[in-house]
């Protein structure tokens, strides 16, 4: 179901406004009007912001309070709570939260929500400061009454004596006009009697009407600039960086109410609450209307999208009102991940899906949406009888790779690239039919989309040699060409930006200007023969702003935001760069000190553990020496002891002879003494012997004595002489040994420190490596930012470069815009609608869906066929065009599949079709279908009429399908309908011809038709009378007109 | 009016549209698509048609290519020979007012018509050009307005079997409906209604049918028809259904038949128009403003004088306009017509008051939009007059500028449009003219009221 869109004038305007009213009022009827949620029901609560930092006099803030229930549902309770300022000399708060501070520095605001609380904390700074900035204060409030648009004193030439830049372009020049003097707009002495304010008020009379009043918001503040004293601000006040709306997405219910919270962020990092100074638009007012305070009343169900706007920024809020769920949603066994995404949506919304299309819908609809044509009798006769499971499946690939695809979508493709022999392309027949070639063969082969685009961007050469070079044929100078391109393959249309900024539109000037500079190379010149052009590019071109004349670099979309960030990223790139760097010299540093000193360290402690050897081999050697002096010592003193005993033998043994020669004396002159003299003689002479043999003992007795008094004194004389030498080899021994264990020990501590030396150069050795990473990593980072930036600068074929950023993977729009349109083409409407028209003031209605098209689309490499087989075999695109009683409201969630009127080109082939006349195009073969005609300039009123473009512009809804009478009464009383009927070698005359029953005709008819046999009812009213033999031809000729003009054939569904 | 979305890529849905508003609802207020095209004079009273409405009718004669207006209707015969041209004025039976001397027809008529001799905007290109006159408005990129016409059509709506708007032969590509969509476009009646058996194509019906076939095919097809009533409530398939019914009524009607029936004039009228394209689509124009159609755009090109500006117009633009245009009128205010019908003749530009004798052009003139001329009667606007004027040679406007829009807002306001009406295209509310903005403007044409 399609539904009217309100429009101001419309006729239907006051009907809609009176349904939707009725709506409304079903909504109080049926007692809908939302609880106040109970504290004690509700799960927890959250306060918005939970943090602030506030600068300047005018800091006052308020808060917002969600009360999260046990169903999970959000609530707006602010209202139903109590604030309370922790400190109320530091900061106030009022019933409505909306707290006002009185001294700088930090406070806290308590909240609570029945037993919930929570703690707001505020920093706040500058409160003495009453400064104004102009351009972030002021001139936001006068966009936002309108002051500055064309038809008022934004126009060229102003209004009465305000002339303001259109949409605040010039913020200086608004200031200097606002305040000159000669315009008595500002009174600072008597601010009330401002003539800006008195226009505004329309006190005094105001074309404008009265646009603000007396107590406003915007009037306050207009009046405090003007009461401190109307300034600009100075050079280095804090900017107006981002607008930020909450809550960003709410599920309510009608009769829901919602206090938005508008916050302005500043480059100072302070917030200001500029909820009652923003403007507010919603997409669908019936759903959710809002006021000047940013209070959002919830009307019926269905979904918006509230535009915040301030300050030339936008931020915006998505509300959901879901249709109550009065029955389960249905458990349903979903074909793929689109689906599950679709279904997603569907079920947060309470939208109960259509079944699954029979196979008869389907039929004829995937013919149609795949290769733009019916299927036979025959090929409707085959699938409906077929019984395979995957018969669908199989059905889709076959048609894909049916040559018709490329000629159904050459057509496509030929709106958006305005191919046409004529105006207002131009491209005459040789370069229309070489470029038509070039299109149709791509489609044929499937070339992947990639390729495809950068074939056609940086196409050169002969236009009548190189279909794609005609694409520059189109694009009036590089801005043409930009738009062009961006509309087609970024699906965003730049034309609003052609000449100024628009307050809705993302897009500037300098985006458009930007890309425009990526063709400013491209030339043509013409050959001899007629009209023909070689496309070619110079080394170096450029655009210029049209108002200041400067030269615009190269900038991809999206355009200020990208060349900040990669200036950001050059900038933070070489920053890192040179700290990496920085960290490598150190390291590199480091490194090499710790080399050093290991190498001096391994050089001196060699040189000390040598030394020390050298001591300890020669301690060994003295020790040695010593040793065997001590043991010669030992040896003498041993040989002296010896010789010493054995005079000490000798002395023992001559005092033993002594003693007997003693005794031999004492008994000789004992004897004598007794003798006579014979025997004195005797005795004398024993006692002579005796005497002899003692004075012999005697004196061997002296020598041994002597002998041994020698021995003994040798020996007393060696004893020292030993003792010193064992001593000194025990020394010896002693300073060897404590030699060779200091060896030992030095031995060990140089190790230890080798080791641990080592240990810091492999760690130097290892940080150096990283940091040399790390340096060349920044090194290339950076290179790529520099390279990033310098685009802008280079010369050589700038279109490569932007073809290069269109078709990376993260490009934010190709693959997004390239699946949209597929999804358009088969279901009717884009996920973005139109498909051409990207911006953030147009939001997908389905933004996972989107985002999962795009991933799966570069995944497979950037195919078409296979983006087309996904969706087309997905539950989505096969549920049946009816609506239920729960859906039948939904008109952008593929709840059912929605009507598509048959386009201008496949109505006629279905026309030559089913009566079996082809039409003659001009300069094509008979037979050449109306699916495959190169362009648009074959004269055709048919065509015309059903809304074939003109191919003036590359936006596909140029290619229309509203309905006008030229069109009923073609398809009523035409020639080119009539000619065809009642042609004898048509259908109808052909059945009439045959042997067939009247019911096997009828049969035949529907299938070629319908693609679907009549039912019962159907057969019941047409045989109501009898087809008579003499009526078969005008009979078959009547059923077949009718049959033609039954919607189930004038629309696919 | 109705901006169905039929294939649901709506034209003008920049913002997702999540309308749960149901048109179903239309049916729960008992009422149909047809009561809408209808209720037009219903509803006149709150959709801003003002009473004191001085026209009910607008004939558009679209000279397409741009007439010389140094040769028709603004003569220099002061002017040097390198400006002057070939043709002498005369007088006519107004007061001081003189035209060229190829228009004498013409010139007994100067009283029901005044002439605007200082039009001036700014493109010298067909195309934008077209657009500024046909529709009061400089384009603006990607934004087609609509024309007069289309305006009108979905203002007034259906009032009669006929559609309100209807281009004879065929129409422009800027008297089209631009961003309100194809509903509001012309009817073109796409043929000839000089030729011998002049029939509007479609509206005759096809060899071998007859009225009561084409009920018994309707009947048939009603019962036949069963997507529709699947489909019940749906707004395209009630939108198309609807211009089924008006078919069969163009098709039926003895009304249509007979405001087409070209052969139902006196043949010395016939031969009073002239028996020419122009001279016949002038009678058609008409006998359709008789029958109570809002807006006849008459289309008429070649005078794209490049090339022997003086030879074409003498030999056949200058005698078939001067009948055609005499007799159109003069016939308007025999029958009482005039009071109620504005005629407006004008092209896209004018042409160099500098003559081009340069072999390629042989005395040519090139396309000139700074000043030139456009003739305005009937529907309110005096005759007689002359609204500005152009310097001696033709070059500029000496005073009195009349901007496209001030012709377009005269024109409206004489049909009860308000001219700062606007309509709502994508995100934007558009304004019907920029008349009363802050666009250069010469005033209303209240010199003529």
């Amino acid at each position: 179901m399609k539904f009217l869109r309100p429009t101001n004038s419309s006729p239907l305007r006051w009907i809609l406004s009176v349904s939707a009213l009725l709506v409304v009022s079903c909504v109080a009827d049926a007692g809908d009007e939302p609880a106040k949620p109970d504290p004690a029901q509700v799960r927890e609560i959250q306060v918005t912001p939970t943090q602030m930092t506030l600068s300047g006099a005018r800091s006052v803030h308020g808060l917002r309070v969600t009360a999260i229930d046990q169903d999970g549902g959000l609530h707006d309770v602010t209202a139903d709570c109590q604030f309370t300022g922790k400190d109320v000399d530091m900061a106030s708060v009022a019933e409505d939260g909306l707290i006002t501070p009185h001294k700088n520095g930090p406070t806290e605001v308590a909240v609570s929500f029945g037993s919930h609380t929570a703690t707001v904390t505020v920093e706040t700074r500058n409160l003495e400061s009453k400064a104004y900035n102009f351009r972030n204060d002021v001139l936001p409030v006068l966009e936002n009454l309108g002051c500055n648009q064309m038809g008022c004193h934004g126009s060229p030439k102003g209004k009465e004596r305000l002339q303001l830049s259109l949409f605040s372009a010039d913020p200086h020049q608004d200031f200097v006009q606002i305040t000159d003097a000669k315009k008595e707009l500002i009174s600072v002495q008597k601010p009330e009697e401002s003539w800006l304010l008195l226009k505004a008020t329309c006190t005094e009379d105001h074309g404008g009407g009265d646009l603000t009043a007396e107590g406003d918001p915007a009037y306050n503040l207009l009046l405090d600039w003007i009461r401190n004293g109307a300034v600009e601000g100075q050079a280095g006040d804090a900017s107006l960086e981002r607008i930020e709306v909450f809550p960003h997405e709410r599920t309510m219910i009608p009769g829901e109410t919602q206090r938005l919270l508008v916050q302005a962020w500043f480059s100072d990092g302070s917030v200001r609450d500029i909820t009652e100074l923003a403007s507010y638009r919603s997409s669908e007012t019936t759903v959710a209307s809002i006021d000047k305070q940013g209070l959002l009343t919830v009307g019926a169900y269905g979904e918006t999208s509230v535009l915040v706007r301030f300050g030339g920024l936008v931020s915006s809020c998505l509300i959901t009102a879901a249709q109550p769920a009065d029955v389960p949603f249905p458990e349903i066994a979903l074909n793929s991940k689109i689906d599950e995404l679709v279904y997603a949506k569907l079920k947060s919304l309470n939208i109960i899906p259509s079944d699954v299309s029979s196979d008869e819908e389907f039929l004829r609809r995937v013919y149609l949406d795949v290769i733009g044509i019916l299927p036979t009798a025959a090929e409707a006769r085959e699938f409906l009888s077929d019984t395979r499971t995957d018969k669908r499946s199989q059905l889709i690939d076959s048609l894909l790779d049916r040559p018709e695809f490329a000629d159904f979508y050459a057509i496509r493709w030929g709106d958006i690239l305005q191919i046409n022999r004529d105006e207002p392309a131009r491209l005459q027949d040789k370069g229309m039919w070489v470029y038509y070639r070039w299109l149709w063969d791509s489609l044929d082969q499937n070339k992947p989309m990639d390729q495809f685009v950068r074939e056609l961007l940086t196409a050169r050469g002969s236009a009548y040699e190189s279909g794609p070079a005609n694409f520059f044929r189109v694009g009036e100078g590089p801005q043409g060409m930009a738009e062009h391109a961006s509309t087609a393959f970024l699906g965003v249309r730049l034309d609003c930006a052609h000449c100024h900024n628009h307050p809705f539109e993302q897009f500037t000037l300098d985006d458009n200007l930007g890309m425009a500079a990526f063709f400013s190379q491209v030339r043509s010149k013409r050959t001899r023969e007629q009209d023909e052009e070689i496309i070619y590019t110079l080394d170096s071109g450029s655009v210029s702003h049209p108002d200041t004349k400067e030269r615009s670099s190269p900038m991809f979309l999206g355009g200020a935001q990208i060349a900040a960030a990669e200036k950001q990223a050059v900038e933070a790139a070489t920053a890192e760069k040179s700290r990496a760097d920085g960290e490598a010299a150190a390291a590199t540093k480091s490194a090499e000190t710790a080399t050093k000193q290991l190498a001096a360290f391994r050089k001196s402690s060699g040189e000390k553990i040598k030394q020390a050897q050298r001591t300890v081999s020669s301690s060994e050697q003295q020790a040695l020496a010593a040793q065997k002096l001590a043991e010669a010592a030992e040896k003498a003193l041993a040989e002296a002891q010896s010789a010493a005993n054995e005079c000490e033998q000798h002395h023992r043994q001559a005092q033993s002879d002594l003693s007997n020669a003693q005794k031999a004396v004492a008994e000789a002159e004992a004897l004598v003494a007794v003798s006579d003299a014979e025997s004195s003689k005797a005795a004398v002479k024993a006692q002579e012997e005796a005497a002899e043999r003692m004075a012999a003992a005697t004196a061997a007795m002296e020598a041994a004595t002597a002998e041994l008094a020698a021995a003994e004194k040798v020996l007393e004389e060696r004893r020292p002489a030993a003792k010193t030498a064992a001593r000194n080899s025990a020394i010896a021994r002693q300073q060897m040994e404590q030699q060779k264990s200091e060896l030992a020990a030095l031995n060990q501590r140089s190790q230890k420190k080798t080791a641990e030396l080592n240990t810091i150069l492999t760690a130097a050795n290892q940080s150096l490596a990283e940091a040399r990473k790390a340096a060349s990593r920044c090194d290339a980072v950076h290179r790529s930012a520099v390279a990033a930036l310098t685009v802008r600068e280079t010369t050589g074929d700038l279109r490569a470069q932007l073809v290069d950023w269109i078709v990376a993977p993260d490009n934010p729009y190709f693959a997004r815009s390239m699946s949209n349109r597929v999804w358009a083409w088969l279901l009717g409407r884009g996920i973005v609608n139109e498909p051409d028209d990207f911006r953030s003031t147009n939001p997908a209605s389905n933004p996972e869906l989107l985002d999962h098209l795009a991933a799966t689309f570069v995944q497979s490499g950037f195919d078409m066929k296979s983006l087309f087989r996904s969706i087309l075999n997905s539950r989505t695109y096969q549920l049946s065009s009816q609506p239920n009683e729960w859906n039948e409201a939904d008109s952008i969630h593929n709840s059912y599949y929605h009507l598509k009127r048959l386009t201008a080109e496949q109505l006629a082939e279905a026309v030559c079709q089913v009566t079996g006349i082809p039409e003659k195009y001009s300069g094509l073969p008979l037979g050449t279908r109306a699916t495959q005609l190169p362009d648009v300039s074959m004269r055709s009123e048919f065509l015309d009429l059903f809304g074939r473009p003109k191919r003036a512009t590359p936006v596909e809804s140029e290619r229309t399908c509203d309905t006008h009478i030229g069109q009923s009464l073609q398809m009523i009383s035409s020639d080119f309908i009539s000619r065809k009927l009642r042609d004898s070698k048509g259908l109808a005359g052909q059945l009439a011809a045959s042997d067939l029953s009247p019911e096997q005709a009828v049969d035949e008819l529907y299938l070629t038709t319908l693609s679907r046999f009549p039912t019962k009812e159907e057969r019941d009213l047409i045989f109501a009378s009898p087809i008579e033999p003499s009526q078969r031809k005008e009979k078959f000729e009547d059923l077949l007109w009718v049959l033609m003009n039954t919607k189930e054939f004038l629309f696919n569904h | 009016m109705l901006h169905i979305n039929m294939n649901a890529q709506s034209r003008r849905s920049g913002m997702a549209r999540r309308d749960f508003v149901r048109v179903g609802a239309l049916s729960t207020l008992g009422l149909s698509l047809p009561d809408l095209l209808r209720s037009r004079a219903a509803a006149a009273d709150t959709s801003g048609v003002n009473a004191g409405t001085k026209a009910k009718s607008c004939i558009v004669l679209w000279m397409s290519g741009g007439p010389s207006h140094m040769d028709t209707f603004d003569l220099k015969p002061d002017a040097p020979s390198s400006h002057r041209g070939t043709f002498n004025p005369i007088s006519t039976n107004a007061d001081g007012l003189q035209i060229c001397e190829h228009l004498p027809l013409l010139a007994k008529q100067a009283d029901k018509f005044s002439i605007l001799r200082s039009v001036t905007h700014p493109s010298p290109s067909h195309d934008i050009a077209s657009h500024i006159m046909l529709t009061g408005n400089v384009p603006a990129r990607g934004t087609v307005n609509p024309s007069y016409g289309s305006v009108v059509f979905r203002e007034r709506g259906y009032t009669e079997a006929l559609p309100p708007y209807i281009a004879v032969p065929n129409g422009h590509r800027y008297s089209a409906a631009g961003f309100m969509g194809g509903t509001y476009k012309p009817f073109s009646i796409g043929s000839d209604p000089n030729a011998k058996d002049f029939q509007v194509r479609s509206l005759k019906l096809p060899d071998g049918m007859t009225v009561d076939r084409l009920q018994d095919r309707r009947r048939w097809l009603t019962g036949l028809d069963t997507l529709k009533r699947r489909m019940d409530g749906d707004a395209e398939l009630t939108v198309l259904d609807e211009f089924y019914e008006r078919s069969y009524d163009m098709i039926t009607s003895p009304e249509t038949s007979k405001a087409f029936d070209l052969s139902q004039e006196e043949d010395a009228l016939r031969e009073k128009y002239g028996r020419n394209t122009l001279g016949q689509s002038c009678l058609l124009a008409r006998r359709l403003v008789e029958s109570g159609v809002s807006f006849v755009h008459v289309d008429r090109g070649g005078w794209d004088t490049h090339r022997q500006n003086f030879e074409t117009l003498k030999g056949t633009r200058l005698p078939e306009l001067d009948q055609a245009f005499a007799a159109l009128l003069e016939d308007l205010a025999d029958r009482g017509l005039l009071d109620s019908t504005i005629v407006l003749w004008m092209g896209e530009f004018g042409r160099t008051p500098t003559i081009d004798y340069d072999p390629r052009w042989q005395g040519g003139r090139h396309h000139y939009a700074k000043v030139f001329s456009a003739v305005i009667g009937g529907g309110g606007f005096n005759g007689g007059h002359v609204v500005g004027s152009s310097t001696d040679k033709g070059e500029e406007v000496k005073d009195r500028p009349v901007m496209p829009w001030d012709i377009g807002a005269s024109i409206m306001t004489h049909l009860g449009i308000p001219y700062d009406k606007t309509y709502e295209e994508r995100d934007r509310n558009i304004r019907l003219l920029p008349f009363g903005t802050s666009v250069v403007s010469g005033g209303m044409l209240n010199e003529l009221t």
